[in-house]
């Protein structure tokens, strides 16, 4: 190999190294501007929220006001979904990390505000150590229509008059892992099931799975 | 030439996850029975086993214990209406979920068989996040 060679071998695989770099870069930075749940407002805090680092999200969007009796058997859910992961994670040697999450709209979005004048849901959420997230009204149903159809069920006026009980469990940015039904609690078991059988898959691994 | 042999073909290759992955499933599925009866291998055992300890954990803390320990039909709602009337002191109809809303074909959740675990504990709220919430 001469100089010249050697020179243009050498500034190719610098070129190629600053391409690789610039496009991790940039997909950082374009994970990091379309977290699903970027905009929201920790509640506690008054703070923008920020997402815990390498860790799965459990979400729920309800209200903060208790509409229904029962809203809050959620939350008792979330210790089905853990003892579930925590038994299949014996074999598999790995726990993923779960940050529970509860996204409410401003109460002038329910249909008839006036009535609920409580924040019990929230109340509820923080005792069971649920993190409460708020934004606007439109903010907050855009962010439910990325994850599913039909989680508000809204009025003419766009106002909420009812919403699901489902989870929404996602992995560490925000990407849609599992929807499910959290007031059914016999069926995490086989949904789980389900998940960790992927983990055999050759193709496409659950994020939570063990790395062989 | 010699590699190919040693390693096997990509049809080799297959038939050699293929295996492992039937000796891994006999595995799971052999391990319990040899362990004997005791493990929860069903899932009526195992949802028992986690209403059992969701519940135990609630045992001494505050309303909840309470609300565990002296499980009593008397403190559930019997019925979403009731609550309802009891709010509604300013005249407003009961048609926030009657049928003549447009209600999208949202699941609702069954309401009338869940209990409600009440508190009195205030909620902690920012100033900022409770003006955004009262908006």
């Amino acid at each position: 190999m001469n100089r010249r060679e050697f020179t243009k071998k050498i500034s190719s695989m610098f070129t190629l190294s600053a391409l690789g770099a610039t496009l991790t870069l940039a997909g950082d930075i374009h994970a990091a501007e379309t977290d699903p749940l970027s905009g929201l407002i920790d509640v506690q805090t008054g703070k923008a929220y920020k997402a815990e680092p390498n860790t799965h999200r459990y979400i729920l969007f309800m209200t903060a006001q208790q509409i229904y009796k029962g809203c809050d058997a959620a939350f008792l859910e979330k210790e089905t979904l853990k003892f579930e992961l925590q038994d299949k994670a014996k074999g598999n040697q790995y726990l993923p990390n779960i940050e529970y999450i509860m996204i409410v709209p401003p109460k002038s979005a329910l249909a008839k505000a006036k009535l609920f004048d409580n924040m019990n849901n929230i109340s509820q959420a923080q005792r069971y150590g649920v993190k409460v997230l708020i934004g606007e009204k439109e903010h907050v149903f855009s962010i439910a229509n990325k994850y599913g159809e039909n989680i508000y069920a809204l009025n003419s006026q766009r106002k909420v008059i009812d919403h699901t009980l489902d989870t929404f469990f996602t992995d560490a940015n925000g990407k849609l892992i599992m929807r499910y039904d959290s007031g059914d609690g016999m069926g995490w078991a086989s949904e789980i099931d389900k998940l960790y059988s992927k983990c055999e898959s050759l193709w496409s691994k659950p994020s939570f799975c063990p790395v062989k | 030439m010699a590699e190919e042999a040693a390693h096997g073909s990509g049809l080799t290759k297959y038939f050699h996850y293929a295996h492992w992955a039937m000796l891994a499933g006999m595995a799971i599925g052999v391990t319990p029975l040899l362990l004997g009866a005791g493990m929860p291998v069903n899932v009526p055992n195992a949802a028992a086993a986690v209403l059992d300890s969701a519940l135990s954990m609630f045992k001494g803390v505050g309303e909840i214990g309470t609300f565990v320990s002296n499980f009593d039909l008397s403190s559930w709602s019997l019925d979403y209406e009731f609550g309802m009337a009891a709010h509604d002191m300013g005249g407003g109809d009961m048609s926030a979920h009657s049928p003549s809303d447009e209600v999208s074909s949202a699941p609702s959740h069954d309401h009338s068989t869940m209990s409600t675990l009440q508190t009195t504990t205030k909620p902690q709220i920012s100033a900022e996040a409770l003006e955004l919430l009262n908006r």
